[in-house]
């Protein structure tokens, strides 16, 4: 779980905890069994409260903080961008090397596709404990059986495991059903191949 | 280095949606609060506060501050529940190399497998879940044996491990 998830989950408890807490005192309020308070609700004090003259500035400023952390918190649920290098092992006496995750997808898609069991597929690139993930998502292929699937991504798997060797890249194979009849296909077979 | 295994693929947890909202809600009241304080367009700086409180002033506590009370209480409990439910599994293990079906994709496989069965003309996915896969199976025999479905199922479970966790029904349909 990620910590976007995570303040999520708090925040949300938060406020369900806050909410069960204030239902609480108004189901007490008129029998009074717990907190024995005033049946009346008096509210003159607070409004003494908004004559003074920092009143508005403090209302204002929480109001700001309020609006803030909402915000960070709306902007904190936008689709993140994957990481947009892959760092291989260095020959030895050269510079860092890496791979840009973009055409890398593309090559390891377009590998998936032309293996004749999957299409529809795309790769997303992560982050994930420090190292870099490639989750492949495709569809089976109309008329393929689980062996061709299961083989087509054995295969796949050990090019990328040979091709990226040091790179320490997880990849993950996530398949779905073929698209209903009449929805567009995007097969780009070929015979694209890792080395 | 070896690479770390990617976590099994869930949904998104009903506690994301929610916090949407809610934050949608603060950003809102908080700009409100921001405008009502400046006293913008004219009005007197925190009209709008103090005309809540005069509203506020001299409720009595009664039958409808307690039905309201278990409202509240209600709508923070299921903000609770939504907080704590786990992520929703999206996928069923198909074995290594990391490899995941949708219960639908193990659905369109099975059928697949059933029409590789003697007796079935043909297969279709009738409904699929996590745990619960439905196929619809028509007989090649008008007269279909009575095992048909039994055998059927067997031979779809045996070919696709992913469904060993889920309930596999097969039905018999006129072709």
């Amino acid at each position: 779980m990620n910590g976007r998830h995570v303040t999520d989950r708090v925040l949300v408890l938060l406020a369900g905890l806050g909410l069960v807490a204030g239902g609480l005192v108004l189901l007490d309020w008129e029998p009074g069994r717990v907190l024995d308070l005033e049946p009346v609700l008096r509210t003159g004090s607070a409004r003494d409260l908004l004559d003074r003259d920092w009143w508005p500035w403090a209302q204002g400023g929480a109001g700001a903080v309020l609006a803030l952390l909402a915000l960070w918190w709306l902007l904190a649920h936008l689709p993140r961008r994957g990481p947009t290098r892959l760092g291989l092992p260095a020959p030895e006496g050269s510079d860092r090397v890496a791979l840009a995750t973009g055409p890398l997808g593309e090559v390891l898609s377009e590998r998936v596709e032309s293996t004749g069991a999957l299409d529809h597929a795309h790769v997303d690139f992560a982050r994930h404990r420090g190292a870099t993930t490639a989750t492949v998502r495709a569809r089976v292929q109309q008329d393929a059986d689980l062996v061709a699937v299961r083989e087509a991504v054995a295969e796949v798997a050990a090019e990328v495991g040979a091709a990226l060797a040091g790179a320490a890249l997880a990849v993950q194979f996530r398949v779905a059903a073929p698209r209903r009849a009449g929805s567009p296909r995007r097969s780009r077979r070929g015979t694209v191949r890792l080395q | 280095m070896s690479a770390p295994r990617i976590p099994e693929p869930r949904g998104r947890p009903a506690a994301a949606t929610t916090a949407v909202l809610l934050a949608l809600v603060l950003l809102v009241g908080g700009a409100a609060l921001v405008v009502d304080a400046t006293g913008s367009g004219g009005r007197e700086r925190s009209a709008s506060v103090r005309w809540v409180l005069e509203q506020l002033d001299g409720l009595r506590a009664d039958e409808a501050t307690t039905a309201i009370g278990a409202g509240v209480v209600l709508a923070g409990l299921v903000l609770v529940v939504l907080a704590l439910r786990p992520r929703r599994r999206t996928h069923l293990p198909a074995g290594d190399p990391d490899l995941w079906l949708t219960p639908r994709a193990a659905g369109v496989l099975a059928a697949e497998e059933a029409e590789q069965h003697r007796d079935v003309l043909s297969a279709r996915v009738a409904s699929a879940g996590r745990r619960r896969l439905v196929l619809a199976v028509v007989p090649r025999e008008v007269e279909p044996p009575p095992t048909l479905a039994a055998s059927v199922r067997d031979a779809v479970v045996e070919a696709v491990p992913a469904l060993r966790s889920s309930r596999v029904l097969v039905r018999e349909e006129e072709g």
